[in-house]
């Protein structure tokens, strides 16, 4: 094959990705097609697709020689062309770094149509029925080419089902070399050249989603591996349903995305399950499939919040308001502001118990003590102690007032604070006191028991070394006659 | 208006809400929602009063209001003539020991013991010299001597006796000894020796250790010990009877730190202590005694670390089966505080709003659609589910009310919108969990 591929000079190609026109070598090896005026082979695979993949006159010539066996996948034009530039650039390969050992061929294709011809035909060389069969193997041995370029494309566009590529020449011998020189080495350079393909554009992925109605759950496997925030994985599930869009397992994406999802983000979760669930509304059979119990348990922890959602989804089911479910799905988990509320008759209930109580606190907190609080009779157990604290009569009307019952120590005590300015120093208290041949303490706790009643309070304190009397308070002792 | 509410305990009611503690005067203003408590216990002092023993187990959550509830009683019972002591379980006290740790919680029942006239605690000395008083007059009148002269010397063997004498009617177990320590205060009163009448009051509170230091400073030759401070506790509220004082009341609080001991047999031996004592009051053992514990219901109903798991006490403590929310039995020993409802914490803020307005002689504008509201931002706040307590409740909206009255034209919603909740319990109530069993 010859290689007439002429290059413009004056653009210079900077994308790495220049197509590069196949050298076929012996241009003699590739049959000439009749020239026309008209253009009866304009259905040929060459013609149709010279321009669109800028293919050289050897190349359009080795094309027309080939067929497609079509099928639904490469009947998609965009598949079409994916699978023929990895054709040419598989058959560049071949050309360039398979080079067979002896020389005596330009290519190893060259060499392996002479190994079949000879072994399967045993025609003599340059027969006529050599000739031509030469050149129909050839053209056969392309097409197992092409086929095993289709399957690279479907593998790469996530199509499982795969095409036969069983070569038809079953000769140990032929296999043998067929599999050594061109499969083994072509399946090196497909894999590797995999990237080469190009993504499945966005109609191709909606055809191909839904011819393969499982084609999702790989991209889908891979947005799960990928995982890293709620909004991400919506965002992506979105995209891959968008693509599923003709797809009748479409609803299954949003199902088995909730799922998922539901050990992450359960707000997430519960959207994409309502977004299943309008799918499942929309198709021809509403399955209405339950998330299993582990999922609920992890999306619900308390049964509030699960009859809550059930309650959303009947709502969606009635009034099928999409943006409304979704939007009281994204409240399900906000904490739920607590009403609080007032109940008139309660208060009044309380009210009335705690004014009763207030009041009966009140009475013993308030009550007036008609007898000394350590009054011997009170002691029931016949222990009878009275304190009988020498009194004075006095003759003369007292300045404490009466109901105090102060006695004449006590009075004089008072009047020493007087006369100290209500501060006295506890040392020279207690000297006085001891004069007395009274207690420091009991003295003062008597004088403080006396007044309490009446000052609601203690009216001799502590403070540091000193005992004081709040003068407010002594001023209520006294008469005010 | 409230009834009968006096400008200081509006005060002091207001003052010490906003710092967070129970007020010291004009509780009963704010017992909303207690009622059958308050009738509870008012019902208990009166048993009290009348000779009986009791021991009650007071057992919330943190923030439910043991402490208001204690304090409240503590007001009542120091009116009705009874002498209270208070006291915390801590990590370094307990009711059993055999290191010094109960005569530590004994000695902090003897500092803080009070009286009407002594609140604040400390009266203990105050008690000793008014029982000495009784007797010093009760031994002039029965042997003619005039007052004045019977605190001279030549009758102080006279008096000594008086008190021996009355100490052993009085008392049983420990008896001699702790009338010995009384007879020796009043010697130091005699003879003027200051050291000799602190020595007394020393032993009487528990805080020698050493025997051979008593029996040196004050000639006795026992002193208070983890194994006899509970008759001491039973002597001195003989004593207080006698004196003609209701009964003897002894708060213990936090008593979480029972449930804490690692140990499991000495948490135990607490735990057998708790039941002798509460067999002692029930059984007549002893009178006019009135002991209560605090405690989180963790420390009553935990099976594994709780007062549940000594069977003996889970078979007396445990609750009326038939008591449910609505039907409450408060005659048994454990009282359960449940937490106040919106409609009683609406009650109390209104009645607060009512004792600041009083308080500060104002008018706040505030009505009861904004208290409601107040309590709804409350209770919606983060965290109000797990921490919220009254005591923050009641914080907040005494500090909202000091700003408005301060500030009238201030935005009420944008205040309540300010508010957040804390976590303020102990950190150690939260890792109760965590506690090496031993």
């Amino acid at each position: 094959m010859q290689n007439d591929n002429t290059i413009d000079d004056s653009i210079i190609d900077v994308s790495g990705n220049r197509e590069i026109p196949i050298d076929f070598g012996n241009i003699a090896s590739v049959p000439d097609s009749q020239s026309n005026t008209y253009d009866p082979d304009s259905w040929k695979i060459g013609q149709k697709y010279t321009r669109k993949l800028s293919l050289s006159e050897a190349q359009t010539k080795m094309l027309d020689k080939m067929s497609f066996s079509g099928n639904v996948f490469n009947e998609i034009e965009y598949c079409k062309v994916q699978i023929l530039k990895q054709f040419i650039r598989a058959v560049e390969y071949l050309f360039e770094h398979c080079i067979p050992v002896n020389k005596s061929y330009s290519t190893v294709v060259d060499e392996l149509s002479e190994i079949i011809v000879c072994l399967r035909y045993n025609y003599r060389k340059d027969s006529l029925n050599y000739n031509y069969t030469y050149e129909s193997v050839q053209t056969e041995i392309f097409n197992h080419i092409l086929k095993l370029c289709e399957n690279n494309v479907r593998d790469v566009y996530g199509i499982k089902r795969k095409i036969n590529t069983d070569f038809n020449y079953n000769h140990p011998d032929i296999l043998h070399q067929y599999n050594r020189k061109v499969v083994s080495k072509l399946q090196a350079f497909l894999t590797e050249n995999q990237h080469q393909i190009l993504d499945a554009d966005y109609k191709t992925n909606i055809i191909l989603n839904e011819n393969n109605t499982n084609r999702w759950k790989t991209k889908f496997d891979e947005i799960k591996e990928d995982y890293s925030n709620p909004l991400a994985f919506e965002r992506e599930i979105f995209r891959l349903t968008e693509v599923n869009i003709k797809n009748p397992s479409a609803d299954a994406i949003f199902f088995e995305a909730s799922k998922f999802v539901a050990e992450h983000d359960k707000t997430c979760a519960l959207k994409l399950y309502i977004h299943y669930l309008d799918k499942d509304l929309n198709s021809p059979k509403f399955d209405q499939r339950q998330l299993n119990k582990t999922v609920q348990k992890s999306l619900f922890s308390t049964k509030e919040q699960l009859s809550d959602f059930e309650k959303i989804l009947s709502e969606f089911i009635t009034d099928r308001n999409l943006d409304n479910a979704i939007e009281k799905a994204n409240l399900l988990y906000a904490p739920k502001r607590k009403r609080i509320t007032i109940d008139p008759e309660a208060i009044k209930n309380i009210q009335a118990l705690d004014s009763e109580t207030a009041g009966i606190l009140g009475q013993i907190l308030n009550e007036e003590e008609s007898e000394d609080s350590v009054n011997a009779e009170e002691v029931s157990n016949q222990q009878e102690v009275t304190i009988t604290i020498p009194q004075i009569q006095e003759s003369h009307s007292s300045k404490y007032l009466d109901e105090l019952n102060l006695s004449a120590i006590q009075k004089e005590i008072l009047d020493l604070f007087e006369k100290q300015s209500f501060n006295i120093l506890q040392a020279d208290f207690e000297e006085f006191i001891k004069t007395k041949g009274l207690f420091m303490g009991s003295t003062i706790d008597s004088i403080n028991e006396s007044c309490y009643e009446t000052l609601d309070d203690i009216l001799v304190e502590e403070e540091d070394e000193y005992f004081i009397i709040n003068t407010n308070y002594y001023k209520k002792l006294l008469n005010n006659d | 208006m409230i009834d009968n509410i006096k400008p200081k305990e509006a005060t002091s009611i207001i003052n010490s809400l906003v710092s967070g503690v129970v007020p010291k005067i004009g509780v009963q203003h704010i017992t909303v929602g207690r009622s059958d408590e308050v009738n509870a216990f008012i019902g208990s002092l009166e048993d009290v009063k009348n000779g009986l023993s009791l021991v009650k187990f007071w057992i919330g959550d943190f923030g439910s209001g043991k402490s208001f509830m204690l304090h409240l009683l503590n007001t009542v019972a120091l009116k009705q003539k009874f002498v209270v002591a208070n006291a915390d379980f801590t990590p370094d006290n307990r009711l059993y020991a055999n290191d010094g740790k109960s005569v530590i919680l004994y000695s902090a029942i003897m500092d803080n013991i009070a009286i009407q006239t002594k609140p604040e605690g400390g009266a203990l000395q105050t008690l000793l010299e008014k029982w000495i008083e009784q007797v010093i007059s009760k031994t002039a009148e029965e042997n003619n001597i005039p007052l004045m002269e019977i605190r001279n010397d030549q009758y102080l063997e006279l008096i000594q006796n008086s008190i021996m004498k009355t100490m052993n009617e009085i008392t049983e177990v420990g008896g001699f000894d702790f009338g010995s320590a009384i007879v020796k205060y009043y010697e130091g009163y005699i003879k003027g020796d200051e050291l000799l009448r602190r020595n007394a009051l020393k032993w009487l509170k528990g805080e020698y250790t050493i025997k051979t230091e008593a029996r040196r400073d004050l000639g006795i030759r026992e002193i208070i010990n983890d194994s006899n401070y509970y008759d001491m506790l039973k002597n001195f509220c003989k004593l207080f009877v006698s004196m003609g004082y209701s009964g003897f009341m002894i708060n213990l609080d936090e008593a979480i730190n029972l449930y804490k001991i690692s140990v499991s047999a000495s948490r135990e031996k607490n735990y057998e202590k708790i039941l002798s004592i509460y067999n002692d009051c029930f059984q007549g053992k002893v009178s006019n005694l009135f002991i209560n514990f605090a405690g989180t219901k963790e420390f009553l109903e935990n099976e594994r670390r709780g007062l549940f798991s000594y069977q003996a006490l889970k078979s007396r403590l445990e609750g009326n089966k038939f008591e449910t929310y609505e039907f409450r039995d408060f005659a048994q020993p454990v009282i359960k505080l449940m937490p106040l409802n919106h409609n009683e914490i609406f009650v109390l803020l209104k009645k607060l709003k009512l004792i600041f307005d009083f308080n500060y002689k104002t008018e706040l504008n505030i009505t009861d659609e904004e208290i409601s509201a107040f309590m709804e931002e409350m209770f919606n706040k983060p965290g109000a589910a797990e921490f919220l307590t009254p005591r923050e409740v009641i914080r907040d909206f005494l500090n909202i009310l000091n700003i408005i009255r301060q500030n009238p034209d201030v935005d009420k919603g944008r205040l309540f919108g300010d508010i957040e909740i804390s976590d303020e319990r102990p950190n150690d109530l939260i890792l109760l969990d965590s506690i090496e069993e031993l």
